[in-house]
């Protein structure tokens, strides 16, 4: 079972310009400076690293949006 | 062995601007700067088509190679966005060029991967027919199908075209090639009624799975290391997928060159343009180049300078 923190590591190792560390668990990463294409290698490395497809019918109904739902999503697959 | 003996660039001066159009496509400057890493797009003139811009390229070579239009044996160009359907677009540059009928001249219909390919396609047929005086042009004006109100292409794409001379008297001579595809993912970059389709997340995902493991293939082909490259001249499809791979394979960033700021993505033209300034640098010996893209298609080769 994955946790919050292995999203934040991931997000970590993007090296973006916002501390992931103060990233909101439940709010969308889009409203907490995370940009579509932060979100496009978060995506690749959580699917690479734990083995999952993420779909896109998926990303567009927001199933992915916050850590949580992140967390949530991989966790279900 | 024929190799890379001289090459040359044309871009158009005419240049539209992402900052102009930030808050149409709703992007940031940190966007622009940090992740597209293009501030202009070049874009050829109305009057211009795919054969003029390879005329343009010929040009410069001419003006600085002297090179004689009659010893050319063999001319390729690398496009999707032909000046027609038919004839090839090679056989127009063969015209308005004036160059001998014993010419060969066909196409090669290949984007972001082209120039890899097409140099392993150009050394092989030069080869086989012992053929010294070759040009192998590559020029593909996206601006013809991009969608003004497509934010994930029309801010990447820019026109331009490039010659390379190919010669026995080479400056560069080429090494090993690989090469892939994977045509089940074709739809993923696809150009239908006219106008450019990319899905961006597909696009780098493939791009992130298949250039990392190609590059170490390529360099065991040819019996080198990273270590060995002076050079990774790496498809210029946005400082985004540049930054990513660099930092994946773990390359040197002096080594890995980003350059697209003031004109955007050439598609095959970008490595070229890259390799060109390499060329009088004594201290530059070996240059792996990877391209990758529509097809989906990715190729990979080593460059290695002539002793």
């Amino acid at each position: 079972m994955i946790t919050v923190q292995d999203i934040i590591s991931i997000v970590k190792q993007n090296q973006m310009k916002i501390n992931a560390d103060n990233l909101d668990e439940s709010s969308p990463l889009s409203e907490q400076g995370v940009d579509s294409l932060d979100m496009i290698s978060i995506l690749f490395a959580i699917e690479e690293k734990y083995g999952v497809k993420i779909s896109e019918e998926d990303i567009t109904a927001g199933k992915l949006a916050s850590l949580n739902a992140i967390v949530e999503y991989v966790n279900q697959v | 062995m024929v190799g890379i003996r001289q090459i040359e660039v044309y871009i158009p001066e005419r240049r539209i601007s992402n900052y102009e159009r930030k808050e149409e496509l709703g992007i940031t400057d940190d966007f622009i700067t940090d992740k597209l890493g293009i501030t202009y797009l070049s874009r050829m003139g109305p009057e211009q088509d795919t054969s003029d811009l390879c005329c343009m390229a010929f040009q410069n070579l001419r003006g600085r190679a002297g090179i004689d239009p009659s010893s050319i044996q063999v001319l390729i160009v690398c496009t999707q966005n032909p000046d027609y359907n038919l004839p090839h677009t090679s056989a127009v540059v063969h015209g308005k060029l004036g160059l001998p009928e014993s010419c060969a001249a066909f196409d090669i219909s290949l984007g972001c991967s082209g120039y890899v390919y097409g140099l392993a396609v150009v050394q092989s047929f030069m080869q086989l027919n012992g053929m010294q005086q070759g040009l192998f042009f590559t020029a593909d004006p996206y601006s013809r199908i991009i969608d003004p109100n497509d934010k994930s292409t029309s801010v990447l794409f820019g026109d331009a075209a490039t010659v390379t001379l190919i010669s026995n008297d080479s400056v560069f001579r080429l090494g090993r090639f690989t090469f892939g595809t994977r045509g089940k993912g074709s739809h993923h970059l696809i150009c239908r009624e006219k106008k450019l389709h990319m899905n961006g997340r597909e696009i780098f995902n493939f791009a992130a799975s298949t250039v990392p493991p190609d590059i170490h293939r390529v360099l065991e082909a040819n019996g080198l290391t990273i270590k060995d490259i002076d050079r990774f001249l790496l498809h210029q499809g946005s400082k985004f997928i540049v930054d990513f791979l660099a930092k994946k394979l773990g390359l040197p960033p002096e080594k890995t060159p980003f350059v697209i700021e003031e004109y955007g993505n050439t598609v095959s033209s970008s490595i070229p343009i890259m390799i060109k300034p390499l060329l009088n640098d004594l201290s530059v010996k070996q240059i792996l180049i990877t391209g990758f893209g529509v097809g989906l298609s990715w190729a990979s080769g080593i460059l290695t300078r002539s002793s």
